[in-house]
């Protein structure tokens, strides 16, 4: 709190205790309940204004509370029997007001927002001062009755003024028009306080509604004090109601002590009770729904980023056009985490928004979204991996299957051959040693024949070359059997564990049968291994016909390119473009241990894809 | 005595080739057809009536089974003998249902294992047991 507030809170109390004194002074019949009555009048709004000022939202409300506190403090001098005490009292009567109607106007922001608002103060703050302060060099004396004063006709006369007697029009014409304008204006800040408690919204109207009562009410007892004082002045009603007219300020504090009681009740109920929803909502309709409900604004809407398009869409994918998203009086508030934007909470700006309880309950929306973003990414996470999975089991049984065919069509048939041909030989051994000879000369071409078969299937499942020399000399095995020109080229290329090798190994077969399969005309196609400290990128380039990468699906052959790369947690890219060749760039970690269902995929898959390029060879 | 008429199938040609020198080393059987499914097989039998057939188990479509199964009705006269690559062991309860009268491991086929089946299972043993 400011120094500056502190003496003006000071200065407030001592002339509440300076009123008291009056007050009590003053020697009427109730003097001691009106110094009660004034001591309220003064105290509450103050220490109202007081507590207000330690919160920053409030602050400037609890400072004009402070100041119309002080302001009303000196109203307690109309009880003075000194001249000089009564006029300044009376005077500090009349420039209550437009502290008071400021303060109602501009509850809770503490700012005039609006136009007619606006209008209706400085309307107000000029009838003042042009008609009343001013009136007081010119009057006799002060209108009566009054309820900052006891005194009837014996009140002290007025000391400020200039004239030697009150000018016969003042009476006459001054004093009922200024009631008439004091009337209509305040009725005209009656109305502006009912349509803005119309117009909040509902959780709004909880925390003003305290306040905008008492105002409302407060301008009608007012209205009801000038009109009764000029209707009937003697009557004792016009009495009552100027008592419950300086009642008004320390019922306005009273109430917007209650409106801030009741705005925490209503922002931890509707906090707590958002919390309970938006744990049970799965998806951004859901969430919208409960914020909706929550802000009382039906226009909240929770929208996704598009990130490719670079546009926003629904939930249902429905676009949204950029009017609804930043179009005026809405506002977006966007939600993202390191990778960019991914989503959006739209929803109306209104002067009359509770912006701390919009704060929270955006931030809780944001988080339940941001949970039901993991949750999904992850699902799909999940399946993907799932997927994988399948594959790369089924393409592990595909493989046995082949195998298994490959030795029952291949060796095992020649075999078998071999041991009935063998028999044979025997029995033509006994009766024809020259046709035995011939014989025995066919099983020997029989068993090379056996041997190569059996070579090529041992290099389908796990070629030799790779187990032996490495990744750059297997693939320029593979590439001498191509019908192209393949350059190898490894830099800072070592060994690596058989599932890292196997699998970079079929990925870069497998796009070199690309290449022979789809590239067309191909004059030179090259593999490029270049290891670094931590990662192994490859890639195998083409300087064939292309394609557009952007229509043409990935086919078996990349998918399972792909599950093997990403077995070992690496990435796959393949770039294209028509008559620009084709590449297909890997990367993959090392050092970091693959996870133990990476590496039994990895183990499984390896020798999945090399059925074309086992037959390349035979 | 007329040579035993003998059609050998199976899809792998080198059992074929080999089925071949086997028959062209045993005297008194004669090979009358080749045929390299299920299906060719019931037609070359419907056409040639063999005495034996040596059936391969294990055929794309139609396999050897099945054959056996269809030549036991179409063909009651011909003996038809199972020959497997794999394990026989596996299939002998299913060999006993088709209707064949032996499965036979096929690196186990020579001359004189011919002339043992045949003397077992062909027209000759059938009138020694129609004796007792």
């Amino acid at each position: 709190m400011s120094s500056t507030l502190l003496a003006v809170a000071a200065a407030g109390m001592s002339a509440v205790v300076a009123a008291l004194v009056l007050t009590a002074a003053g020697g009427t019949d109730d003097a001691s309940g009106r110094a009660v009555v004034q001591a309220l009048v003064v105290a509450v709004p103050i220490a109202t204004g007081m507590y207000a000022l330690r919160n920053a939202r409030t602050k400037r409300f609890g400072t004009l509370l402070i100041v119309a506190g002080v302001v009303w403090s000196l109203t307690a001098l109309s009880e003075s029997s000194s001249s000089l005490g009564h006029s300044t009292g009376r005077v500090a009567g009349w420039l209550v007001f437009p502290a008071l109607v400021y303060l109602m106007l501009s509850f809770p922001q503490g700012r005039l927002l609006h136009l007619r608002d606006r209008a209706l103060f400085w309307g107000i703050a000029s009838v003042i001062v042009v008609l009343f302060v001013s009136s007081a060099l010119v009057v006799d004396a002060y209108p009566r009755p009054s309820p900052w004063s006891s005194c009837r006709e014996d009140c002290p006369p007025n000391a400020f003024q200039v004239l030697p007697s009150e000018p016969a029009f003042f009476g006459a014409v001054v004093a009922p028009v200024r009631d008439l304008l004091s009337v209509a204006m305040l009725l005209g800040v009656s109305a502006s306080l009912v349509v803005r408690l119309r117009e909040a919204s509902t959780l709004r109207q909880v925390t003003i509604a305290p306040v905008l009562a008492v105002s409302i009410v407060t301008t009608l007892t007012v209205v009801a004090f000038i009109v009764l004082r000029r209707a009937a002045p003697d009557a004792g009603l016009v009495e009552e109601v100027g008592f419950l007219w300086t009642l008004c300020l320390p019922a306005l504090a009273a109430a917007f002590s209650l409106g801030l009681i009741q705005r925490r009740l209503v922002v931890s109920n509707v906090l707590s009770a958002l919390t309970g929803v938006l744990g049970t909502a799965q998806s951004p309709a859901q969430i919208a729904a409960a914020l909706r409900h929550t802000i009382g604004d039906p226009s909240v809407e929770v929208l996704l980023w598009d990130r490719d398009h670079r546009r926003w869409h629904r939930d249902d994918g429905a676009l949204v056009p950029a009017a609804d998203v930043t179009g005026p009086g809405r506002t977006l508030r966007e939600l993202g985490d390191r990778d960019g934007r991914l989503a959006g909470v739209v929803f109306d700006v209104r002067a009359d928004v509770d912006d701390e309880l919009v704060a929270s309950v955006l931030a809780l929306g944001e988080a339940a979204l941001r949970e039901a973003r993991l949750k999904a990414d992850l699902e799909t996470s999940l399946i993907d991996l799932d997927d994988s999975r399948q594959r790369i089991a089924t393409a592990a049984d595909v493989e046995r299957r082949r195998i298994e065919r490959d030795l029952h069509d291949g060796a095992q048939q020649r075999l078998i051959a071999l041991r009935m041909r063998l028999a044979l030989a025997e029995d033509l051994l006994r009766d024809d040693p020259d046709g035995a000879l011939e014989a025995i000369q066919h099983l020997g071409d029989d068993v090379d024949a056996t041997i190569d078969e059996i070579r090529a299937l041992a290099h389908g499942i796990y070629p030799a070359l790779l187990a032996d020399r490495g990744l750059a000399d297997a693939l320029r095995g593979v590439a001498r059997r191509l019908p192209m020109r393949v350059d190898v080229r490894a830099t800072g290329l070592t060994r690596h564990s058989p599932q890292l090798e196997s699998a970079v190994y079929f990925s870069c077969v497998e796009a070199l049968q690309n290449v022979v399969k789809h590239a067309g005309d191909v004059t030179r196609t090259r593999v490029t291994f270049d290891q670094g400290r931590a990662r192994l990128a490859f890639d195998v380039a083409d300087d064939g016909d292309g394609f557009d990468a952007g229509t043409a699906g990935a086919g078996a052959g990349m998918r399972n390119m792909r599950d093997r790369v990403e077995s070992l947690g690496g990435t796959l890219s393949i770039r294209s473009a028509p008559g620009r060749g084709t590449t297909v760039s890997g990367l993959v970690p090392l050092g970091a241990r693959p996870s133990s269902v990476g590496q039994r995929m990895a183990a499984r898959i390896a020798p999945a894809v090399q059925d074309d390029a086992g037959q390349s060879e035979r | 005595m007329t040579p035993v008429r003998v059609l050998t199938v199976d899809d792998q040609p080198i059992f074929l080739e080999v089925a071949r020198a086997l028959l062209e080393s045993t005297p008194g059987f004669d090979l009358v057809g080749e045929a390299t499914s299920g299906v060719e097989a019931l037609v070359a039998a419907e056409r040639l009536h063999p005495d034996l057939v040596l059936l391969d188990v294990r055929m794309p479509g139609l396999d050897g089974l099945e054959t056996a199964r269809r030549l036991a009705d179409q063909q009651p006269g011909a003996v038809v003998v199972l020959v497997s690559g794999d394990n026989a062991e596996d299939l002998r309860a299913l060999a006993a249902e088709s209707g064949a009268v032996a499965l036979i491991q096929k690196e186990r086929l020579r001359p004189r294992v011919l002339r043992d089946l045949w003397a077992r299972h062909g027209p000759a043993a059938g009138a020694v047991r129609a004796k007792h």
